[in-house]
C-alpha cells in the first residue's frame, strides 16, 4: 500500500470517525436538543439527497449539457417549493399512521401487502445503481487521490478494497446510529445530526473548492468573466442541449427523483418531527441546492482551461488540486464525495432495510411475534442485518458494473427506476379512483419496459432495440434512446394504471383508504361497535398476536399518547386507541403486518353512522381549507357555535345511544363536562343523569314536562327534557333548566296561601270580635248586676277568657293587614338600635315572663329603610319568641352588620333551638311549638309577611352549637339607610 | 386543500414570462449569473409563500 493511499485511509477514517462522534454526542444528549431539534439541523439532514452525483456526477454532466446541469437541483428544488402540493400531504399521512417509508405509504393506501413487496423488490432493484453510483465515486476518489491513476490490476484491487472497507465503516454507522430506534415514530437524534453534519461539510468544502478554480485558474470572477466571454469552446459547451431535446423529461426525473428515492423519503417524513420545518425546507432546500451548484461552472471552466481528466470532469476538483500543487484542495474534494457518498449509502441502506423488514419478512411470519419474548431487540437486529444484506449488494453492483458507466449514466439508471412510484405517489393524495390492481399491473409493466429498455442495455453497454428503431425520428445525440426509452416506460406505467384502475373493481377498504389519503376529499369513519367495554381488554386481544409482554407495552404506550386510562370505557375513545394501537404497529411492523394483526384481534363485530365526533376534531385541528371549502367550513363553526351557546341544554346522539353532543348549557345543568362524556354511551352517563336520559330515550313520549334530579353535589334540581329523531335515526335531547322556575312557583304558592289565610283571618276576626265584645259587655254586667259571688266568679272567668279571644283577634287583625299593606307603605330611615330598645322595653313589661337578659349590640350608627311600627312589630315578635324558648339565665342578643347597601341583623338566643324537621314549616300561619293556649302560631307568621312588605327577608338558623342549649338565630335583612335623614324613631 | 396564493401567481407568472425569460437567459451564453438571480427570485418566492403560516398547520 502506497503512503498517499495510507493519508488518504487516515483522512477516511478521521472523516467518519468524526461522523460517529458527533452522532454519538448526539444521542447522548452532549449535543443539545437545541441544536439537534434546530430547523437547521433538519434541513441540513435533507442535503442527504445530494449524494455522489452532487458532488462529482453533476460536474459532467455540465461539462456535456451546459446550463442544463441546472435540472438536477431544480428538479428536486422545485419539489420542495411545491411542497405543499405533495409534501406536505404526504407528511401528514405519514405522521398520523406512521408511514416511515414510500412502500408503507402505498401499502396503506392500496391497502395490499403485494403492493409494498412490489414496491420494496422494485426499489432494491432500482436503487442498486445508486448505491454502486456513490461506491464508485468513493473508490475512484480514493485512487485518484492516492495518485495511482494507473489503472493496474493491482490499484484497482487496492481502490476496491478501501471502497470496500468505507462500505464497511458505513454498514457499522448505520447498524449503530439508524436501527436504534425501531418505531417510525422516535427519531434518530444521532443519525439526523451526523447526516446535517455531512451535509454541511459537503457544501462548505465545495464552496471552497469553487472558490479555489476562480481564484486559483482565473484570478477571480472578473477574469473568469473575460475568459468565459473570450472562449467559444466554453460558450458552445453552455448551450449544449439535453438528449431527447427535452429538459422538461429530465426535470421530472430529478422531481420524482427527490420525492420517491428512499433515502430523501426517510429524512423527510420518518426524521421529521414538526411541519414547520418542513415549511422551513420549502425555501431553505432551494437555497441550499442553488449554493451548492454554485461551485460547478467555475470548476468545470478550470478543468476546460487546464485541460483536466482527459475529458471527464467528474473528479474535477480533486484534479484542480494536484494541477494547482495544493493538496488541501484535493483534501476538500474527496471530503466533499466522502461527506455525500457516505450519507446517500447509510440512509438509504437504512430506508431500504425498513422496508424489505416491514414488507418482505415480516408479512412472510418468519418471525414468530406471538411467542417471541422480545420482539423489539429481534427486530432491531433483523433491521441490522438487512442493512448489511443491503450494503452487501451495492458493493457487489459497483464491482459487477466494473466502472462501465460513469456517475451520471448510473444516476440516470436508478433515477428513471424510481421514477416508476411517482404515479402512485401522486395518485395517493390526488386520485381516489386508482386501485391496486391498476397500481401494480402499471407499476410492473413500467418497470419491465424499463427493465429490457434501459436496465439491460445501459448495464450491458448496448442501445435498446426500440429506441434504436425510432433513433432516427428522435433529435439529438446517441443519447436520446436512454431518454426515450425512460419516458416511454413511464408512459406506459400511467397508461396501464389508469385504464386497469378504471376497469378493475376498488375494494371498501380502499375507497376508505383513499378518503383518508385525499386531499379533497373527507375522510368519515363510522362508528364501529368493538368487541371490548374497557381500553384495558386490549391487552388480552392482542397478547395472541404480539405474546403478553409486546401487547401490554403497546396497549400502554398508545394510552400513553391518548392520555386515556385502563378503566377508559367511551366507545369513541375505543375507536381511537384501536386505531392509535394500529398507527403505532404500522411504524414497528409496516402498514400490512398491523392492520392485518388488528384486523385479527380486535374485529370490528359491526358498523354504525358517521363518526361526527372524530370528523370535527379533525376538521378543527388538522385541515386548512380555503376558497368556498373555507366559506362552508366558517358556516358550520358558526352553526356549531349556536348550538354550543344556546341558553338550552341540548345534546344528540346516534342509534346505539352514544353522545355526538353536549352543549355549554348540558355542562351547566349537569356539571359534567363535554370532554368526559362525548363518544361514551348515554347509559354511562355519572349520578341520576344516566338514568333520567335513558329511560327518556326510550319513552314514547316526545315530551317530559318535569323531572326532578336530587344530585348531591348540586342539590335537587328540575329539568324539563323533549326530543326528536333525525332521519339519520340520531336522537336529539332538549334539557331545559325549570329550578328557579319551580322555586318561584313554590314561593308563589306560599304567599297565596298567606294571603288567603289572611283573608279568612280578616272574616274570622270580625265575625268573632263583635259577639266576643258583646259576651265582654254582658259578663261585666253579670259581675256588677249579680252579688253572688259564685256568680262574680263565673263572670270574670267568662271576662278573662274574652281579653283572651279579644287577643286572637287582634293578631288575626294585624296579620291580614301586614300583607295587604305593602302597596301604600312609605318606607322612612329609622335607627335600628333605638327600634329593639324600644321592642325590650316593652317586652319588659311584661312581670309574668322568665327574667332573661336581652343585649342590644347593634351598632348606634346604622340607618334602616323600613317603617318604625312595623319593626317594632318584628322585633317584639322575635325577641319574645326568643325569650320564651330560654331558661330564666337565657341570654338573647341583637346584632348588625352593614353589607353593603344591605344591612343584616342577627337575634339570637341560647334556647332550646328549633328541630330541623319544623324548620320548614316556622313561618307558616298557626304553627306554634308552645303549649296549647301559650300561643297563636301567628307570630313568625307575621314577622315573614312584615319582612316581605319591608322588601327583606328572614332566615332561621338553628342548632347554633352542640349541647343542651343549641340555641337558634333569626337573620334579618333590611335595605340601609344613609345617615343624616330625617327619621321616625 | 390549502391553496398559496402567491405560488399560484408566481407559476402564472412564470409561464407568462417563460418566453421572455428563455431569450434573456439564451442572448449572452456568458451570463452565467443570470441563471441564479432567476433561482434568487424563487427561493424569495418560496419563503415569502410561507413566511406567514400557522407553524404547525398542515
Amino acid at each position: 500500500m502506497s503512503s498517499s493511499l495510507t493519508q488518504v485511509l487516515l483522512l477516511l477514517t478521521l472523516f467518519l470517525g468524526g461522523l460517529f462522534a458527533v452522532a454519538a454526542l448526539a444521542d447522548r444528549g452532549v449535543i443539545g436538543r437545541r441544536f439537534t431539534h434546530h430547523p437547521a439541523t433538519y434541513i441540513l439532514s435533507l442535503g442527504v439527497f445530494a449524494g455522489a452525483m452532487a458532488s462529482n456526477g453533476v460536474l459532467e454532466l455540465a461539462h456535456r449539457y451546459g446550463y442544463n446541469f441546472m435540472v438536477y437541483y431544480t428538479g428536486v428544488g422545485l419539489l420542495f417549493v411545491f411542497s405543499s402540493l405533495l409534501l406536505l400531504p404526504l407528511l401528514r399521512l405519514s405522521r398520523v399512521y406512521q408511514l416511515a417509508s414510500l412502500a408503507d405509504l402505498l401499502t396503506f393506501r392500496f391497502r395490499s401487502a403485494r403492493v409494498g413487496a412490489a414496491v420494496t423488490v422494485a426499489m432494491c432493484i432500482a436503487l442498486m445503481p445508486l448505491l454502486a453510483l456513490q461506491i464508485q465515486a468513493l473508490g475512484d476518489s480514493i485512487q485518484l487521490l492516492g495518485q495511482t491513476l494507473t489503472d493496474t490490476g493491482e490499484s484497482s484491487l487496492r481502490h476496491r478494497s478501501a471502497a470496500l472497507l468505507t462500505c464497511v465503516v458505513m454498514t457499522a454507522f448505520a447498524m449503530l446510529f439508524g436501527a436504534r430506534n425501531i418505531s417510525a415514530q422516535e427519531r434518530n437524534e444521532g443519525l439526523v445530526t451526523a447526516i446535517a453534519f455531512a451535509s454541511l461539510v459537503k457544501l462548505l468544502a465545495l464552496l471552497v473548492v469553487g472558490l479555489a478554480a476562480v481564484y486559483g485558474v482565473f484570478d477571480g470572477f472578473g477574469a473568469m468573466q473575460q475568459w468565459l466571454q473570450d472562449s467559444a469552446q466554453a460558450q458552445a459547451q453552455l448551450s449544449r442541449q439535453l438528449p431527447f431535446a427535452n429538459a422538461q423529461s429530465f426535470l421530472l426525473l430529478f422531481f420524482a427523483g427527490g420525492l420517491c428515492m428512499p433515502h430523501l423519503f426517510h429524512m423527510l417524513f420518518a426524521e421529521n418531527t414538526e411541519s414547520r420545518d418542513l415549511r422551513s425546507a420549502s425555501w431553505c432546500i432551494p437555497l441550499y441546492l442553488m449554493l451548492l451548484s454554485l461551485p460547478v461552472l467555475p470548476l468545470v471552466w478550470a478543468g476546460l482551461q487546464l485541460s483536466l481528466g482527459n475529458g471527464n470532469l467528474e473528479y474535477a476538483g480533486i484534479l484542480l488540486g494536484q494541477a494547482l500543487d495544493l493538496p488541501i484542495i484535493s483534501v476538500l474534494a474527496f471530503l466533499a464525495t466522502l461527506s455525500a457518498a457516505s450519507a446517500a449509502i447509510v440512509v438509504a441502506t437504512l430506508a431500504l432495510a425498513n422496508m424489505c423488514l416491514n414488507h418482505l419478512i415480516l408479512p412472510s411470519r418468519l418471525l414468530n411475534l406471538s411467542q417471541d419474548s422480545d420482539i423489539y431487540r429481534h427486530l432491531r437486529w433483523l433491521r441490522r442485518g438487512l442493512i448489511a444484506v443491503l450494503m452487501l449488494g451495492g458493493y457487489l453492483s459497483y464491482v459487477a458494473l466494473d466502472g462501465r458507466q460513469n456517475l451520471m449514466g448510473l444516476a440516470y439508471l436508478a433515477f428513471s427506476g424510481t421514477l416508476h412510484f411517482l404515479p402512485g405517489l401522486v395518485a395517493t393524495p390526488y386520485w381516489p379512483g386508482a386501485n391496486r390492481s391498476g397500481l401494480l399491473a402499471g407499476l410492473w409493466a413500467g418497470l419491465a419496459v424499463w427493465f429490457v429498455a434501459v436496465l439491460l442495455p445501459v448495464t450491458r453497454g448496448y442501445t435498446p432495440e426500440i429506441a434504436a428503431t425510432l433513433a432516427p425520428l428522435l433529435p439529438g445525440d446517441g443519447n436520446s434512446a436512454w431518454a426515450f426509452a425512460s419516458m416511454l416506460a413511464l408512459v406506459v406505467n400511467v397508461l396501464v394504471f389508469i385504464v386497469v384502475s378504471l376497469l378493475a373493481p376498488t375494494s371498501e377498504e380502499e375507497r376508505v383508504a383513499a378518503e383518508i389519503c385525499s386531499m379533497d376529499d373527507l375522510n368519515r369513519p363510522v362508528r364501529q361497535l368493538l368487541p371490548m367495554v374497557t381500553a384495558g381488554e386490549f391487552v388480552g386481544l392482542l397478547r395472541p398476536a404480539l405474546g403478553e409482554r409486546t401487547a401490554q407495552a403497546e396497549v400502554e404506550r398508545a394510552l400513553q399518547e391518548l392520555q386515556f386510562t385502563e378503566s377508559e370505557a367511551r366507545p369513541y375513545a375505543l375507536r381511537r386507541l384501536r386505531r392509535r394501537i394500529e398507527a403505532n404497529l404500522s411504524g414497528l411492523l409496516g402498514p400490512a403486518v398491523a392492520h392485518n394483526i388488528i384486523e385479527r384481534c380486535i374485529p370490528i363485530q359491526a358498523g354504525g353512522n358517521e363518526d361526527i365526533t372524530l370528523i370535527e376534531r379533525f376538521l378543527d385541528t388538522q385541515v386548512q381549507f380555503t376558497g368556498l371549502a373555507a366559506d362552508l367550513d366558517a358556516l358550520r363553526r358558526r352553526y356549531r357555535e349556536t348550538l354550543d351557546t344556546l341558553p338550552v341544554g341540548l345534546c344528540s346522539m346516534g342509534t346505539d345511544g352514544e353522545l355526538l353532543m353536549w352543549n355549554r348549557s348540558m355542562v351547566d345543568i349537569t356539571g359534567i363536562t363535554a370532554t368526559d362524556v362525548l363518544g361514551s354511551l348515554v347509559s354511562t352517563l355519572p349520578r341520576e343523569w344516566g338514568r333520567l336520559l335513558t329511560d327518556f330515550v326510550g319513552s314514547q313520549s316526545n315530551a317530559l314536562m318535569k323531572a326532578e334530579i336530587s344530585d348531591a353535589q348540586q342539590g335537587s334540581r328540575w329539568v324539563s327534557l323533549h326530543k326528536s329523531v333525525t332521519a339519520e335515526g340520531d336522537t336529539m335531547l332538549l334539557v331545559e333548566d325549570i329550578t328557579d322556575f319551580e322555586r318561584m312557583e313554590e314561593e308563589l304558592l306560599h304567599n297565596e296561601r298567606l294571603a288567603s289565610i289572611g283573608r279568612l283571618s280578616a272574616g274570622v276576626a270580625h265575625e268573632i270580635g263583635n259577639p266576643v265584645t258583646a259576651i265582654a259587655c254582658l259578663a261585666q254586667n253579670l259581675e256588677y248586676a249579680e252579688d253572688s259571688t259564685e256568680v262574680a266568679i263565673t263572670a270574670q272567668d267568662i271576662l278573662r277568657q274574652t281579653e283572651r279571644v279579644s287577643k286572637i283577634v287582634d293578631s288575626l287583625v294585624n296579620f291580614s293587614h301586614a300583607g295587604s299593606q305593602s302597596a301604600d307603605l312609605e318606607l322612612k330611615p329609622c335607627n335600628l338600635a333605638d327600634c329593639v330598645d324600644e321592642a325590650v322595653h316593652l317586652l319588659s313589661l311584661d312581670r309574668e315572663a322568665p327574667p332573661v337578659l336581652f343585649k342590644n349590640r347593634c351598632d348606634r350608627e346604622v340607618v334602616v329603610l323600613a317603617d318604625s311600627q312595623l319593626l317594632l312589630q318584628v322585633f317584639v315578635n322575635l325577641l319574645g319568641n326568643a325569650r320564651d324558648a330560654c331558661d330564666d339565665q337565657g341570654l338573647v342578643q341583637v346584632r348588625s352588620y352593614r353589607q353593603g347597601e344591605r344591612v343584616l341583623i342577627d337575634v339570637e338566643d341560647d334556647g332550646e333551638g328549633v328541630p330541623t324537621a319544623l324548620q320548614s314549616q316556622i313561618f307558616e300561619p298557626f304553627f306554634t311549638t308552645k303549649d296549647p293556649g301559650s300561643g297563636t302560631g301567628l307570630g313568625l307568621a307575621l314577622v315573614y309577611s312584615i319582612m316581605d312588605d319591608l322588601g327583606g327577608s328572614v332566615h332561621l338558623t338553628s342548632p347554633l352549637q352542640q349541647g343542651p342549649r343549641p340555641g337558634s338565630r333569626f337573620s334579618l335583612e333590611l335595605a340601609a339607610a344613609s345617615y343624616g335623614e330625617a327619621f321616625e324613631v | 386543500m390549502y391553496i398559496n396564493r402567491i405560488l399560484v401567481l408566481a407559476l402564472l407568472l412564470a409561464i407568462i414570462c417563460y418566453p421572455a425569460l428563455k431569450d434573456w437567459l439564451g442572448s449572452d451564453h456568458s451570463a452565467w449569473y443570470r441563471y441564479y438571480i432567476i433561482w434568487s427570485g424563487v427561493v424569495l418566492v418560496a419563503w415569502l409563500s410561507n413566511r406567514s403560516r400557522h407553524p404547525d398547520e398542515l
